[in-house]
């Protein structure tokens, strides 16, 4: 296989290149430390494998990713330093990744997985993964600041760790907020305000002054003869929006084409 | 209106009695999620002060019309004439009473009652204002309703009372004065009731926020409090790679890349205040391993696979100082071996984690350090009477570190998803 090397320190791509020329079936046929000439050299004559740093100074690697061609789309090996958002998206991605630093076992292993996509996979397969991956690694980006996976709460005397994307309906209760998830009701020490910047990477409407409702488990609408919104999450649990609120609900539920008549 | 104004609802305020009297969109509960400049919502917030208000006015209406009714009922009875008012012309007089007595109280609450030396006067005339109209709304109700009550109030008697300057002095005034000193009273209770209302709002409102500050601060503490590798044993393990780098090349290139791995999940760790269990063992575990590259064969060691207790959450890098001060205080003062073990046991909702160390004969002297002050106060902070900490010689010339806390499980049975990787 005919491997390229993009990363902008050259004893880093002096330690890729020395791990490359142990592998016999592996010929380095180009070394870039500036992303651009790479970016002409790929288009020019795309290899095999292409082992990519993400943090370049002058161009991203993601962006150099983005821009190469579909149909000749190498299989990408991403090279990162530390990034714990970028590590749990390359975690539930199709694209192979290396952290440094790395030694020859773990290179070794990355390689086995790359040799095995090599053989199976179309260049639509990689195209497909690659942008998926960037799309998660932009959505982590946005919410990264506040949002948290995970938010303790209590149920009777148990305490439990309750992943925020499974929770249906957050209501204030004065000190507390309770979170529910189908029939069991959950109590934490929060005010409805925070319980949102928690609750940022899921897609939260705010259907009154005291309850929030995650739209992602909601499976019935209809209106009142007033005109107030009535929701039904997955779980059995029915809210229904205050006056105060009718009007962004109906905007929210528009542009989603859920609005009932 | 103030009500959405961030700014506002935003802000501390230094004592809850500086500010008893703002506007009173301002008063009501903030809310920064209400859309601003939404008019609605603006309005929404005023209720519970119009209500009390509205409430309030109805009851001194009833109160007087009923008063009044039962007053010239028993005068009748002693054949007197008509002194009181008849009682339609009374309500009348309170409706129309009733904007005055809502654009004074809210004029009131505006003007608060800082600097004293302003707000009195302007207080006190606010009150006036209100009180001085009062006997002239009744005449305006009898004036509007005397056709119906002909044979009491005749026209002629009206331009008697209200035509010369005599007749007004001799037959109003009096009334007039005694009018605005029961209205007086009147508007005073009111004031009281809604200032009291309120303040009761923002007393509320400001313990939610202090709540809340609370909870913000000991955030801050508990993520000042996990940061907890020792410089010590890192530059150690440094100067362990340096010394293989020329004696075993590729033991060193594992040591960097464990120690990568040792500090990026201590940095992950650090970010959150909670972690699985199974990761908090891995990361023990890597720890080790490389304090076992350090004291070469001096060090065995002991954890609980991976999968033990697989749905347990623990706080971030709660073992992890523990298990630091098991690797010091077991090598310390001998050359002989060393075994660390990591025990994990839930019972009936508790979790208990123990970390066991060998020492020297003759060494279960008192154990202290900072990282074991920090795992105690975490513990505190985070679950108050419910967790525990105690460290002492325990069997077989052992030392033991033990913990117990509420066990954290995941949500609800039967909904875990798997989760690969670092901690979630």
């Amino acid at each position: 296989m005919e491997v390229m090397i993009v990363d902008d320190e050259p004893v880093a791509r002096r330690t890729v290149r020395e791990c490359c020329e142990r592998e016999p079936d592996l010929t380095v046929v180009g070394e870039y430390g500036d992303p651009r000439t790479a970016l002409e050299a790929i288009r020019a004559r795309p290899p095999h494998v292409l082992f990519l740093d993400i943090q370049m100074d002058s161009m991203s690697g993601l962006t150099l990713a983005r821009s190469l061609d579909r149909e000749t789309l190498p299989l990408i090996v991403f090279i990162t330093a530390y990034d714990q958002y970028a590590l749990e998206a390359f975690e539930v991605s199709a694209v192979d990744y290396l952290l440094k630093p790395f030694d020859e076992a773990r290179f070794r292993a990355t390689l086995a997985r790359v040799r095995r996509r090599h053989d199976a996979d179309s260049p639509g397969d990689r195209h497909s993964a690659l942008a998926a991956l960037i799309e998660q690694l932009e959505r982590g980006a946005r919410v990264r600041a506040e949002a948290q996976p995970r938010v303790l709460a209590e149920a009777g005397s148990r305490m439990h760790m309750l992943d925020v994307s499974q929770v249906e309906v957050v209501e204030a209760d004065r000190n507390y907020v309770r979170l529910i998830i189908g029939r069991e009701t959950y109590h934490a020490r929060s005010t409805l305000q925070q319980a949102e910047k928690s609750f940022q990477s899921q897609p939260m409407l705010r259907i009154s002054r005291s309850c929030l409702i995650n739209m992602s488990h909601v499976r019935e609408v209809s209106r009142t003869p007033r005109g107030d919104f009535i929701l039904v999450v997955a779980g059995g649990t029915t809210v229904t929006s205050s006056e105060g609120f009718r009007e962004p609900v109906r905007q929210y539920l528009e542009r989603l084409k859920l609005a009932p008549a | 209106m103030r009500a959405a104004d961030p700014e506002i609802s935003g802000k501390m305020s230094a004592s809850p009695l500086e500010r008893i009297t703002p506007a009173l969109g301002a008063l009501t509960r903030q809310d920064a999620a209400l859309p601003r400049g939404d008019t609605l919502a603006s309005a929404l917030t005023l209720r519970p002060q119009l209500a009390v208000l509205t409430a309030f006015w109805i009851y001194v209406a009833l109160s007087n019309v009923l008063y009044a009714n039962s007053m010239q009922a028993s005068f009748s009875n002693m054949k007197m004439e008509r002194v009181f008012a008849p009682w339609d012309a009374r309500l009348i007089q309170h409706l129309v009473l009733y904007p005055l007595f809502l654009l004074s109280m809210w004029r009131s609450m505006r003007t608060g009652w800082q600097p004293l030396w302003r707000a009195i006067p302007l207080q006190l005339l606010c009150a006036l204002g209100f009180a001085v109209l009062a006997s002239p709304s009744l005449v305006l109700g009898e004036y509007l309703t005397h056709e119906w009550h002909r044979e009491e109030w005749t026209h002629s008697d009206f331009v008697k009372t209200w035509g010369s300057w005599q007749g007004f002095a001799t037959h109003e005034i009096p009334i007039w004065v005694a009018s605005i000193t029961s209205f007086l009273v009147t508007y005073g209770f009111g004031l009281a009731l809604v200032m009291g209302f309120t303040f009761y709002q923002r007393l509320r409102d400001s313990q939610l926020r202090s709540a809340a500050l609370e909870r913000a601060l000991t955030r801050a503490h508990l993520a000042a409090l996990r940061m907890q590798l020792s410089p010590h044993t890192l530059f150690n393990l440094l100067h362990t790679i340096r010394g293989q780098i020329a004696w075993d090349p590729p033991a060193a290139q594992a040591m960097v890349v464990q120690l990568g791995d040792l500090l990026r999940r201590l940095l992950n760790a650090g970010e959150r205040e909670f972690s699985r269990l199974s990761d908090e063992l891995q990361f023990v575990t890597l720890y080790l391993e490389l304090q076992q590259r350090r004291f070469a064969d001096r060090l065995t060691i002991e954890v609980p696979a991976r999968e033990a207790h697989a749905r347990a959450w623990v706080p971030s890098l709660i073992l992890q100082p523990l298990v630091e001060n098991a690797v010091v205080h077991g090598l310390a003062g001998h050359e002989g071996a060393v075994t660390i073990r990591v025990e994990a046991r839930v019972e009936s909702e508790e979790l208990t984690l123990r970390v066991l160390n060998t020492v020297a004969p003759g060494k279960l002297a008192g154990l202290s350090g900072i990282g074991l002050a920090n795992v105690r106060e975490r513990l505190t902070v985070q679950f108050g009477e419910r967790a525990g900490f105690d460290a002492g010689p325990g069997a077989d010339g052992l030392w033991v570190a033990q913990m117990r806390m509420p066990l954290l499980r995941d949500g609800p049975e039967g909904m875990a998803r798997p989760e690969g990787g670092a901690a979630a």
